[in-house]
């Protein structure tokens, strides 16, 4: 029904996709798969009128269309949905819902009009009860998702594409949107969509187009294939085993001992975290994972009870306290927390070093030893495969996983014996994910203790050697390596008025 | 793929540097020749004197402003500072000797560092903007400098101490000697110390800067006490080169001190600029009044034209790609 | 590589300023002389009717003139730095109003070393170093306009005073000289000093203040034409002008109307125009006879301007002085 033919499209002289020929089926929800940089967003915004092919062309209904705009492809029936939100913050749902094509009488809005079509559209596609009269500012991400869903079907599109719909949402959250996605093939939709998440793929879409480096690599129906032959088409090679077999067991002794701590978030918990083992920390946004985190961390006080570090009591009021006592804390959020966008890779890695007292590049009086940053950068960037390797690159230029691999790398620079790791995969592209849990293993065989916290099950369970879950504050679960399955383990950090799987969810 | 990528990053940010920083000293050479065509006299030693002369005070500020602007703050009490310190200096001067203007001048600093760390310690510990706080204590130190005289201004100081300030090493005004050395002390502190490097974490990004152990708020408070030590500074030189002290003295100097260190490339959100360029900053301000004095254009289109080129210079800024720290 | 990038621009700036260091000022040709003014202050309508002055009369002798004042009357520096430009300049002629008795004394030695004549009007420097100062006895005239004052509210009351600064002698003497005044009517008591810095927005706050805080106050003195403006507006807005004198300096149209109402009961009105033709003429004298030695003091007469008398032929030529085509 739509697709294109011999689609290629440069910017300047980088080639992001090249002779692709790709179909859509009308009504079934097809899904665009491949690693960063494998052209599939740029393919989705070709088909979307966002973006201008340079050779081919893109074909509706049977014969070649070109769109000036993502307005003139809206206008043909083809509806994109951006990964990042186009609503505007301070106008209410409904304002965005109908901005552009405001029912009007003799130049004035409607304003009753449009909250009854608005309500008319929410209702009409199942979508649950949203206050569509606030600002979309203050409602949830969810929320916001649902109002730009909505704002692309006011116009009435036959297709919908969507980009990367669950790249910032919380697990809880992903199901509906999926299931709208399911309710609109049902309804006579198409949907295309590009994801990261391989299990949200398997669980909706019907048919898989992988992408590599700009050129179709696997392009089938989803009963003919399984993960595997996926994960081989996206990277190019066989993975052995996505997650890295561990070498050593770890030690029985714990480096960080929790006993009856509480901070604000989290009920008294006692834990123990032993050098040479990844801890797994499971639990929904809001469930305490982060809380604590951020209170080994030394960014929420401790209200109750101790914590304590190679026997050493420690109540860090300040993250500074944290470090030097030797727990270092990479946060969810790189952009906004950990990153120093405007400044360069070099001073990115090497900013706890230099700050931390007694450093090995700092001189007396405070000067810089210039070329031992250097050399120990360069190093750096070598060993965590930045891409580009230029240490006076911004670090704003660089990709989602190589910015992720830049805070991790000063944590290599100024070694601390315990890392706690909050979420470090959100929004890293396959590849680097797997370099990631590939470090991550390294950390602890070299006798680290890692503490991963995450919302995304399927890590946790495929590196930690022990996993423990958190629910509205509580630390309720316990296993060790191998005893929980990802339905048990869903089914805890939701609570058991949820149910399994996500594919269960669907059913 | 990767071997491309970097060889073209690289010559990109090469690119990006000599545009970042030449920009400024192309603009400034360009008015240079351009006011040297039109109006002979400007390239002679007497108006260079004048001219650097009449920026020795603001660039000593712009040091201090640099600072303070990329840790993403700002100070507006500069100059109210610089009216403060210069009667209290002069005041406690009195006529005595070495000893009369040493601890005059002594006098000057410990109250402009005084004025900088209360700033200081309202930016880190309070959630007022540097904005509202150095406002108030501009506000403050007016209010409290008139006050104290009256309005009325102190005349008589020691006639070595004007000697400085409108003496020469060599041809080479007192003056400038020390705007430029506090100039080079500053770039070499915020370049090659911790405390520099930590000033530019601060600005790009406080919350980060703090989970990698900075010390986020001592690091604050120094930096607005130095920009307060700097303006009392700037009081000391302007009251020698005047030989009187005014408590109205360097009202609104810091607007100049803010416009050279955003022409220079400092970005009002922090992270971003140097002092040297600041200084070039400085230099541009100086050269497009004094240039525009000399080519005969009244007094009024000049500040029309020197705000068209704030304005243009930081259009122009918002273009570059700027090389990161 | 950031460091090696600036310090290129340094050395930009390094490089033409050692071009430039080494040049020699430059020997002029023989244009028509020019005069420049320098008053403290650019925006006050009193140094605009000078430079009326001043353009009328070397326009007599063919010279050419120009204007240049800081903004603000208490940015010396940038006066002083004006006036250093002008003798980069290399004009015939300066003629200041200096904004500071001592901080002005540098370049005006300067030029006069290099016969470039300056001519001091307004206010003074301390010591004397230019060719000739004209102005207005300050002293006497504010004396005067106290004398004016006292006698209409009967020697008995009290006085404040609203100056513009105290920085300049002409600020200072006219305010001594308002005192020196009133201390011969024993009944009349100071109620106080503000500065307006020549504001009239400031004037007019200081003024309500004033009136607000001591209702006793039957006199107040505007030391300058802005300062006046706001003590009158003041004095209106709060519907006092019958209980309180308000006496002032100059005359702007502003002024005017408000001495025709009655709002101001008189005002010392000076000669700007006069003057500004004085200094070129003094001027002249100089470039025609370089080497004459002009008198240190050239007083200018000054005229007590009241709502009773302000349509005499006498007041009606005063304030042409400032308004150029009063009509009466």
């Amino acid at each position: 029904m739509i697709g294109v033919r011999d689609l290629s499209v440069r910017f300047g002289s980088v080639t992001a996709l090249r002779g692709v020929d790709v179909s859509v089926r009308p009504g079934t929800i097809h899904a665009l798969a491949g690693e960063n940089g494998s052209g599939k967003s740029t393919l989705l915004k070709v088909l979307g009128g966002a973006q201008a092919p340079s050779a081919g062309s893109i074909v509706l209904d049977g014969s070649p269309v070109s769109f000036a705009s993502p307005v003139a492809a809206a206008a043909a029936g083809v509806g994109l949905i951006f990964q990042e939100l186009s609503l505007f913050p301070h106008l209410s749902g409904t304002s965005n819902i109908a901005i552009g094509r405001e029912p009007r009488r003799l130049g004035l809005l409607q304003a009753a009009r449009m909250r009854r079509e608005a309500e008319a559209l929410r209702a009409g596609f199942g979508f649950p009860p949203i206050d569509l009269a606030r600002p979309v500012a203050e409602l949830s991400v969810a929320e916001q998702q649902v109002i730009e869903i909505l704002k692309c079907l006011g116009r009435s599109p036959r297709i919908i594409l969507f980009d990367e719909p669950t790249a910032s949402l919380t697990q809880k959250e992903v199901v509906p949107v999926l299931a709208t996605m399911r309710r609109l093939r049902d309804a006579g939709y198409t949907v295309v969509f590009v994801s990261h998440y391989l299990e949200e793929v398997f669980a909706v879409a019907d048919r898989i187009t992988v992408l590599r480096d700009g050129q179709v690599t696997l392009d089938a129906d989803m009963s003919a294939i399984d993960r595997d032959g996926v994960v081989a088409a996206m990277l190019g090679r066989t993975l052995r085993e996505f997650y890295p077999e561990r070498r050593d067991r770890p030690q029985p002794e714990a480096l960080v001992r929790l006993s009856q701590a509480a901070c604000d978030g989290i009920a008294p918990v006692d834990l123990d975290i032993r050098a040479g083992e990844v801890l797994g920390v499971a639990g929904s946004v809001g469930s305490g994972s982060s809380a604590l985190g951020e209170l080994l961390g030394g960014l929420r006080p401790l209200s109750g009870g101790t914590m304590s570090i190679g026997g050493r009591v420690l109540a860090p009021r300040h993250p500074a306290d944290a470090l030097r006592a030797g727990i270092a804390y990479v946060p969810e959020d790189r952009r906004t927390d950990a990153l120093l966008l405007d400044l360069s890779i070099s001073t990115n890695f090497t900013l706890p070093l230099v700050a931390s007292r007694g450093s090995v590049l700092v001189r007396g009086g405070g000067l810089l030893d210039r070329r031992r940053e250097q050399e120990l950068v360069r190093q750096e960037i070598a060993h965590m495969d930045v891409r580009p390797p230029a240490p006076g690159l911004a670090a704003r230029a660089l990709s989602g996983g190589n910015q992720q691999k830049v805070v991790l790398g000063r944590w290599f620079l100024y070694d601390r014996p315990c890392l706690v790791l909050n979420n470090p995969t959100k929004g890293v592209d396959v590849g680097s994910k797997a370099e990631i849990y590939r470090l991550i293993g390294d950390l602890a065989d070299s006798g680290h203790a890692i503490v991963l916290i995450s919302n995304y099950n399927p890590e946790l369970l495929g590196t930690a050697d022990r996993i423990i879950a958190f629910r509205e504050g509580r630390l309720v679960a316990r296993y060790a390596k191998g005893e929980v399955s990802e339905e048990e383990l869903l089914r805890t950090t939701l609570g058991s008025t949820e149910r399994a799987s996500v594919a269960e969810e669907l059913a | 793929m990767s071997q491309e990528m970097s060889l073209r990053a690289g010559l990109r940010s090469s690119l990006a540097a000599v545009l970042n920083s030449s920009l400024v000293a192309a603009v400034l050479l360009v008015l240079v020749v351009g006011f040297a065509l039109a109006a002979p006299d400007f390239v002679s030693s007497n108006n260079a004197l004048t001219l650097l002369q009449s920026v020795a005070v603001i660039a000593v500020l712009a040091v201090g402003q640099t600072f303070v602007i990329i840790t993403a703050g700002i100070d507006l009490s500069q100059g109210a500072i610089i009216g403060l310190t210069g009667v209290l200096g002069a005041g406690a001067m009195g006529q005595g000797g070495a000893g009369g203007i040493l601890l005059g001048i002594a006098v000057a600093l410990l109250i402009g560092l005084g004025i900088g760390l209360l700033n200081g310690f309202l930016v880190a510990y309070t959630k007022v903007p540097a904005f509202i706080v150095t406002l108030g204590t501009l506000n403050v130190a007016s209010g409290a400098g008139l006050l104290i005289t009256g309005g009325q201004p102190i005349y008589q100081l020691p006639p070595a101490f004007n000697a400085f300030g409108t003496g020469a090493f060599g041809i080479f005004p007192d003056i400038i000697l020390v705007s430029l050395v506090l100039a080079a002390l500053g770039q070499i502190l915020l370049s090659r110390t911790r405390f520099g490097r930590c000033v530019y974490a601060i600005g790009s990004n406080r919350r980060a800067a703090a989970l990698s152990g900075l010390a986020v708020r001592r690091t604050t408070i120094l930096v607005y006490a130095m920009s307060g030590l700097l303006s009392a500074i700037g009081g000391v030189l302007l009251t020698a080169y005047v030989n009187s002290a005014l408590p109205t003295a360097g009202e609104n100097y810091e607007l100049d001190s803010i416009a050279a260190v955003v022409i220079g490339g400092g970005s009002l959100f922090g992270g971003q600029g140097t002092v040297w360029a600041s200084m070039l900053g400085v230099l541009l301000i100086g050269v497009l009044a004094n240039g525009t004095d000399l080519i005969g254009l009244s007094n009024y289109a000049q500040t029309v034209i020197l705000g068209c080129v704030v304005i243009g210079a930081v259009y122009v800024d918002s273009f570059r790609k700027r090389v990161a720290v | 590589m950031t460091g090696s990038i600036s310090r290129l621009g340094v050395g930009l700036g390094a490089l033409v300023l050692a071009t430039s260091l080494s040049a020699p000022p430059r020997a002029h040709a023989a244009p028509p002389k020019t005069i420049e003014f320098i008053p403290s202050e650019s925006t006050t309508p009193y140094f605009l009717r000078e430079y009326d002055g001043i353009k009328q009369a070397a326009a007599k002798y063919g010279y050419s003139t120009l204007f240049r004042a800081p903004y603000a009357i208490s940015d010396v520096s940038a006066q002083i730095n004006m006036t250093d430009t002008a003798i980069t300049r290399g004009v015939a002629g300066i003629i200041l109003v200096p904004s500071s008795p001592t901080a002005l004394l540098p370049p005006v030695r300067k030029a006069m070393a290099k016969q470039i004549y300056v001519i001091a009007t307004d206010s003074t420097l301390t010591p004397m170093n230019a060719a000739t100062y004209i102005a207005v006895p300050n002293e006497k005239a504010a004396a005067a306009a106290a004398e004016f004052a006292a006698n209409a509210v009967h020697g008995q009351g009290q006085y404040a005073i609203i100056d513009y600064n105290l920085s300049t002698t002409s600020g200072r003497q006219r305010n001594d000289g308002f005192r020196a005044g009133m201390a011969k009517h024993p009944g009349m008591v100071f109620a106080g000093l503000q500065l307006s810095n020549g504001v009239p927005q400031t004037a007019l706050q200081e003024t309500t203040t004033l009136l607000e805080r001591n209702p006793k106050i039957n006199v107040i003195f505007g030391a300058n034409d802005r300062s006046a403006l706001g003590v009158a507006e003041a004095v209106e807005r709060m519907h006092k002008q019958d209980q309180v004198v308000v006496v002032g300096f100059d005359a702007d149209l502003g002024e005017i109307n408000y001495i025709k109402s009655g709002v101001i009961k008189a005002s010392v009105l000076q000669s700007p125009v006069l003057m500004g033709e004085e200094a070129v003429e003094a001027l002249h004298e100089l470039f025609t006879s370089p080497g004459k030695t002009l008198a240190k003091d050239t007083p200018v007469p000054f005229t007590l301007v009241t709502s009773k008398n302000v349509g005499d032929p006498q007041s009606v030529t005063a304030i042409r002085q400032y308004i150029g085509d009063y009509k009466g």
